[in-house]
């Protein structure tokens, strides 16, 4: 690197780009000024300059060549591929919304089974129990209960003796029922979203050139 | 909905035929959809064999951007059948490119398939033609080794001759980039070609 002549580490600084904008003819008026200065003190920018320019000559000669290029096989449709490609009309279109709107629902989903652990604890904890409670009170042979004479002592000795007992059995009841129900939303939301994904993915990977 | 565009009168022959072709094929004429075909197979092909210069993949790139093109008939909205045509392939180009990038297993034909024949030259004599030839094999292989959009939009710069913002509307990014891509795919090319610039200083 301490070998190289001072003019090559100078050109290193200078705008190669500024040269090709110009070179190209899109350099604005200010870009023609600087890239001229450039050019006036760098040898090494004058020869890019004039390299770019012959490789924008040459590889405009290839458009000769390109009309040249015949194409290797007949590409036209047979009967049987325009009726394929008809079926598959929505193709691209059906798949991508559908996988779209599996993962929305399985995030909204997810959101709710989230929101729903919340109320079902609460309902089991606070809720729950002292509406049990109440109705436990109903029958247990409290004054002026109404059924109360209509009770088998037997069901009234249960219902006085485990009346706490029930409230809580109720609670924790509704309680695993409310996780039984937030898990069963978590796994149908997780196995849409995967299905979702799965589409999407499908998709993706069948996608081919669009307009 | 009937867009206006596609039925407007166009002064270009060609574009009059190929709107004519279009309008048949959209209503279900599988022969004129394959005159299509016909007329733009050539050009398309020898578009995308410079983007993608494994010829195998460039044939299945322009088969599946014909498909596609088949496919959303519905979606023309008028205006140059060609340039709608060429953005498919572009696209489909672009995914063939994408399949190579991950599946790196054919070579570049110019480079190590014995089937790739450089056109012939247009001139007669020996030298010159030679050294046409030379130089052109130098320059396919070296845009061959730069990155993909710097290739894409000079190959439909300077090979394919449209204009940059055409290019912008094909490959959907501004006419900044655009530029950026020609002219730091310049550059490269420049990189690349530094033994060999004798061949193209005339």
């Amino acid at each position: 690197m301490a070998d190289r002549p001072a003019s090559a580490v100078e050109h290193d600084r200078h705008d190669l780009e500024l040269i090709a904008r110009v070179a190209a003819g899109d350099g604005s008026p200010a870009d023609l000024r600087m890239a001229q200065a450039q050019r006036a003190e760098c040898s090494e920018c004058r020869a890019l300059d004039s390299d770019l320019r012959a490789i924008a000559t040459s590889t405009r000669a290839l458009a000769n060549d390109g009309a040249a290029v015949r194409a290797p096989r007949d590409f036209r449709l047979t009967p049987k591929d325009a009726a394929r490609l008809r079926g598959r009309g929505l193709g691209g279109f059906f798949p991508t919304r559908l996988g779209g709107a599996l993962v929305a629902m399985g995030i909204v989903g997810i959101l709710f089974g989230s929101g729903v652990v919340n109320v079902f604890s609460g309902l089991g904890s606070a809720g729950a129990a002292p509406a049990q409670q109440t109705i436990d009170e109903k029958f247990s042979g409290a004054p002026g209960a109404v059924f109360a004479p209509a009770h088998s002592p037997a069901a009234g000795n249960y219902s006085t003796a485990t009346g706490k007992d029930n409230a809580t059995t109720g609670g924790a009841r509704d309680a695993t029922s409310g996780d039984r129900s937030t898990n069963t939303v978590l796994i149908i939301s997780g196995a849409v979203i995967v299905a979702g994904l799965g589409i999407l993915l499908a998709a993706r990977n069948g996608r081919r050139a669009g307009p | 909905m009937e867009d206006r565009r596609s039925n407007a009168i166009s002064d270009d022959p060609a574009q009059r035929r190929d709107l004519i072709l279009m309008e048949r094929a959209r209503s279900g004429d599988l022969d004129a959809f394959n005159d299509l075909v016909v007329c733009y197979q050539d050009l398309l092909f020898s578009l995308v064999v410079r983007m993608v210069p494994d010829r195998d993949q460039a044939s299945d790139a322009v088969q599946e951007a014909f498909f596609s093109a088949y496919r959303n008939m519905h979606a023309f909205r008028g205006g140059s059948v060609r340039s709608w045509l060429s953005r498919i392939t572009i696209n489909a180009a672009m995914d063939a490119q994408r399949l190579k990038k991950r599946r790196p297993a054919d070579p570049y034909p110019e480079l190590e398939d014995d089937n790739w024949q450089p056109p012939a030259p247009a001139t007669d004599d020996p030298v010159t033609s030679s050294l046409e030839s030379e130089r052109h094999r130098a320059l396919n292989a070296a845009l061959a080794r730069i990155t993909a959009d710097q290739r894409s939009a000079i190959v439909l710069f300077d090979i394919q001759g449209y204009d940059y913002g055409e290019i912008a509307t094909m490959t959907g990014v501004s006419l900044g980039t655009v530029k950026s891509r020609i002219h730091r795919g310049r550059l490269a090319l420049r990189d690349l070609l530094a033994d060999r610039m004798d061949l193209f200083r005339g």
